[in-house]
């Protein structure tokens, strides 16, 4: 293809040269910019139908932070020969571990922190989309929608929450309501259930807070809700409960490939060898891909704040609701702007507010700053006035992984046999990985038996993960009876969750070995509520160190080096 | 089982109400959700408590420890470990249900006694971005790993916020072998009592640093520096202005807030000015048979004053009769005032009243009246934001008892 047109362009809009190269998989890209957002434009620019688009283009004077690795090295992995080796434990890679249990298989999946769902996975508002936004069929719309379908049996198996309320996209102009006609067929047509436009009474009742300027709204009652982590951390922990190895603290540095198959995996743990390599690692999908050889697509990092509002907070909305388009940006509907955001009731009946979207080259820069807090509110609070700043009670940014093509990628590479890709994972990830995994494991199993291995069965699959107690769910009768057993679960140690020591104790010895105070936090969220872990925080260490036979001093937040505290008193010297 | 009187919480609130209901005739039931007595004094093993009740300086136990002596003397059933989980309006009184390590157990009684203190604000109250390191920790957070854990939060410590505990703590982590880089306080005077920052500060060469917050922490895993900005009179950071300081701790003492998580299930009125309930000046909140006391009912200075709003709850919840309130309208430069109500059918001779003002003021005339009579008046020649102030009202001579106001003004 001739791209002479389109360098021409970026040389007239941004004042960059781009030199262009191109495969029959990929579009290259290199040059040099000094802005980022300019970059990831120029990016997409380049999307062709059936090219992914590696974009080289360096930004000028930017020193990249070096990738976040382990401070732990040892040898524990080291000399492993296993069947499948899965990159990174976020919803894409500890569902893919779960589906692949029912094989009988050596599985290992590698995560670099100290816990699962710490990417993205961990930090979206975890919005089980009905799929209304997409446009066209793509990777996303399908597993999107086969994803949402099967959400409630994924989850009672795992035993996580999940709540399907629906969501509605308020509108304020007649005109507005009329277009989304439009939008109704064609959710019909990609078959998404149940999507309909409702008139300025039924709004108003389903959700009181819009019924001053809402004259009706767009309905979707697939759209549900869950814990991205806890689903994350479920799967992982069913994987596990099937035979599965999580090795966490454990990042891939290297590879070695000969004959066109990936051969030796390399880690801070040892090096192993893999008939079968899954590449689920989020940011760093392309970076694993480049590791093998088989660099063909780009993921650029887009970060995404939501804000988590005081469930005590007065003026909350009872459903999700999000401020459809206004006649001002109507010639954008459908583009993505109905999609997730706004007011979200999450599964723990908290509030999100959010997200935004913000293209940044730090892959792994998660914080948190004035601006995105002050456009998130901004944006999402139209939707409901009533909402004060001063019920925010905490926030965080999670980085999406997109590619240029903005879909998903879930196949076997072209160029290294035993690579099998999934990336660019990004909203609807959540969503769709329940579907997807399903698929990989299968793409997994088939290439197996195409190199003479055996893929039998796994007769011991059980799908059914037991669901942790949570004693304030309980009738005072199931309650009484359960602290009658174990004491412990009658002292309540989180006061504002109501968490109680037996749960504490649970959550620290679960079935991935992560005992760290954040990992108690997303399993049982003692930490979680409006004081954000200043009374239980230290009690928290303090069972930890108990319960592991450790000195708390050993005790961290979340990854090696994230220590709570430094020494014992008595002990420092200035 | 059947209690004349619930206290919840046995911090000194709750152990001076307890005591007070129990030597007034009550039966009395002390729900406490720790395993020990005291709350959070437990921890606060500086001295200075009980300057005005016992002419000491006591440190914290040692102030609870009196009550919890005098508590063994009296009937005062006491739960430890007990969490109360939901309370349910009865005919005559309130069912309290609560678990604890012996099961689920429900009581009955008439009365309630909320002392459930307060909780710090925390880093995402104040706005603070960056990273998501270890390291930051409120103020109490920081204290309990020290003087309960025998833990290090850090060794090079930024205290954002001058309020006392943040004093406190800049003084004890000091003490500890820690270099406290520096206490910064948004606002322009300080916010703990100026004995503290004489004890805990000057005598330690810390450096304090008025209007000047933390705008951003830096970390991957522990916290390695923050970002300092000074901020204008309406406390937003001034751009340019920004600093690194290099430390692995932050210690938060951005503000105290009551706790009352159980008065709003019980659909108790609050005050937006206190954040605790709206009271008259028996510490009764308006729903009856509800008092409320301590922290829980207004973050207090002096831990004397904690104990003494306790005692009138505890004596009111073991009387009481229908009350006639009227409001007491607080006029001029006062942030707020304690009570809120006046119940004109109940003594009024000896009616304790607690304000804070929220900016330096100097030369200020204090006048309560009821009607357009003066029935207390005072002179101030300064007050402060951190110090609390107490005054004991006669209403008794009053003609008409209506119209109550209390107003500060320039004298």
């Amino acid at each position: 293809m001739n791209f002479d047109k389109i360098v021409k362009r970026v040389k007239k809009q941004f004042g960059t040269d781009v030199a262009v190269r191109e495969d029959e998989r990929s579009v290259f890209l290199s040059g040099e910019c000094d802005n980022w957002a300019d970059i990831v434009a120029i990016g997409k620019m380049f999307v062709t139908e059936g090219k992914h688009v590696v974009n080289d283009i360096a930004l000028k004077g930017y020193l990249c932070k070096p990738e976040r690795l382990p401070q732990l090295q040892d040898d524990a992995l080291d000399g492993g020969d296993w069947d499948v080796v899965i990159i990174g434990g976020g919803i894409s890679g500890c569902a893919v571990a779960r589906e692949l249990t029912r094989y009988k298989l050596r599985i290992l999946l590698v995560e670099k922190h100290s816990d699962v769902a710490r990417g993205a996975s961990g930090a979206n508002n975890g919005m089980v989309h009905a799929g209304i936004d997409l446009k066209r069929p793509c990777l996303k719309l399908k597993y999107g929608v086969a994803g949402n379908a099967i959400y409630g049996d994924v989850c009672r198996e795992l035993g996580v929450d999940f709540r399907r309320s629906g969501q509605y996209v308020i509108f304020d102009s007649k005109l507005i309501r009329f277009l989304a006609k439009g939008t109704v067929k064609r959710a019909t047509k990609h078959g998404i259930p149940g999507v309909r436009i409702i008139g300025k009474k039924e709004i108003a009742e389903a959700e009181p807070r819009v019924k001053d300027f809402a004259v009706g709204a767009l309905y979707a009652p697939s759209t549900g809700y869950v814990s991205p982590y806890q689903l994350t951390i479920a799967y992982a922990e069913n994987a596990v409960q099937n035979g599965a190895t999580v090795s966490l603290d454990t990042a891939v540095v290297g590879m070695e490939t000969a004959d066109g198959k990936v051969t030796l995996v390399k880690t801070n743990r040892g090096t192993v060898s893999a008939r079968c390599v899954v590449n689920c690692a989020g940011v760093f999908a392309d970076k694993v891909a480049e590791m093998a050889g088989d660099r063909y697509f780009s993921i650029h990092p887009r970060r995404g704040t939501d804000l988590m509002l005081d469930p005590k907070a007065e003026g909350t909305p009872v459903q999700t609701i999000s401020m459809g388009p206004t006649l001002k940006s109507v010639s954008k509907f459908g583009s993505g702007s109905t999609k997730g955001g706004g007011v979200i009731r999450t599964a723990d009946g908290n509030y999100l507010l959010g997200p935004d979207a913000v293209e940044i080259p730090d892959r792994e820069d998660t914080s948190t700053n004035s601006q995105s807090f002050d456009n998130v509110f901004g944006k999402h609070s139209q939707v409901c006035p009533t909402l004060r700043r001063g019920d925010v009670i905490a926030y965080f940014s999670g980085v999406r992984a997109p590619t240029y093509e903005e879909d998903f990628i879930i196949e076997r590479s072209a160029k290294v046999s035993n690579l099998v890709h999934v990336a660019g994972i990004q909203s609807p990830g959540i969503t769709a990985a329940p579907a997807f995994a399903k698929d990989v494991a299968g793409i997994v199993a088939d290439y197996l038996v195409s190199v003479g291995i055996a893929v039998l069965p796994n007769e011991n699959f059980d799908p059914i993960r037991p669901r942790p107690v949570r004693t304030r769910e309980l009738d005072d009768e199931s309650r009484d009876k359960l602290i009658k057993q174990d004491p412990d679960f009658g002292k309540i140690v989180c006061r504002c969750e109501q968490i109680s020591l037996g749960e504490i104790k649970r959550a620290v010895n679960n079935p991935l070995g992560v005992a760290t105070v954040d990992g108690v936090k997303r399993r049982v969220r003692a930490g979680m509520g409006r004081c954000q872990g200043g009374f239980c925080m230290p009690i928290v260490a303090d069972v930890i160190a108990r319960e592991k036979g450790v000195d708390i001093t050993e005790v961290t937040k979340d990854d090696g080096g994230s220590n709570i505290v430094i020494g014992r008193i008595k002990e420092v010297r200035q | 089982m059947k209690y004349d009187v619930a206290v919840i919480g046995g911090g000194p609130a709750g152990l001076a109400a307890a005591i007070k209901a129990n030597n007034e005739g009550a039966s009395v039931l002390l729900i406490e959700r720790e395993a020990r007595l005291g709350g959070i004094l437990k921890q606060c093993i500086h001295d200075g408590f009980g300057v005005v009740r016992f002419g000491q300086k006591l440190s914290g136990p040692e102030y609870a420890d009196r009550f919890i002596q005098e508590l063994r003397r009296t009937n005062v059933q006491v739960s430890l470990l007990s969490f109360v989980t939901r309370t349910v309006k009865r005919d005559e009184g309130y069912d309290i249900t609560y678990v604890s390590a012996q099961g689920v157990n429900t009581v009955h009684c008439g009365k309630i006694v909320l002392a459930t203190g307060c909780r710090e604000r925390t880093r995402n109250a104040i706005g603070i971005h960056g990273d998501r390191c270890a390291g930051i920790y409120t103020a109490g957070a920081a204290q309990n790993l020290v003087n309960i854990l025998g833990a290090m939060p850090g060794k090079k410590v930024v205290i954002l916020g001058s309020g006392d505990i943040g004093l406190i703590m800049a003084r004890r982590l000091t003490l500890e072998g820690a270099k406290v880089e520096g206490v910064y306080e948004a606002k322009p005077t300080p916010g703990g009592l100026t004995r503290n920052i004489h004890q805990c500060l000057k005598d330690f060469d810390i450096p304090l640093h008025l209007s000047a917050t933390v705008t951003r922490v830096f970390g991957s895993t522990r916290l390695e520096a923050v970002e300092i900005s000074d901020v204008d009179e309406r406390m937003r950071p001034i751009a340019g202005t920004q600093r690194i300081v290099e430390c692995d701790c932050l210690v938060l003492a951005v503000g105290l807030i009551p706790e009352n998580e159980l008065a709003r299930d019980l659909g108790v009125e609050l005050d937006p000015a206190t954040k605790g309930a709206i009271v008259d000046q028996n510490c009764q909140t308006m729903t009856e048979g509800i008092y409320a006391c301590g922290n829980a009912l207004h973050v207090n200075d002096l831990v004397d004053y904690v104990s003494e709003s306790g005692e009138i709850a505890g004596a009111a919840a073991s009387h009481g009769g229908k009350r006639k309130l009227k409001p007491i309208t607080p006029q001029g430069k006062l942030l707020y005032v304690v009570p809120q109500r006046l119940d004109v059918n109940a003594p009024i001779d000896n009616v304790v009243m607690y304000f804070r003002v929220s900016c330096e003021l100097a030369d200020q005339r204090l006048t309560v009246t009821a009607g357009d009579e003066t029935v207390f008046t005072k002179v101030y020649s300064k007050l402060l934001p951190p110090e609390m102030e107490r005054i004991a009202v006669n209403f008794d001579k009053a003609h008409t008892l209506d119209d109550f106001t209390i107003r500060l003004e320039d004298k």
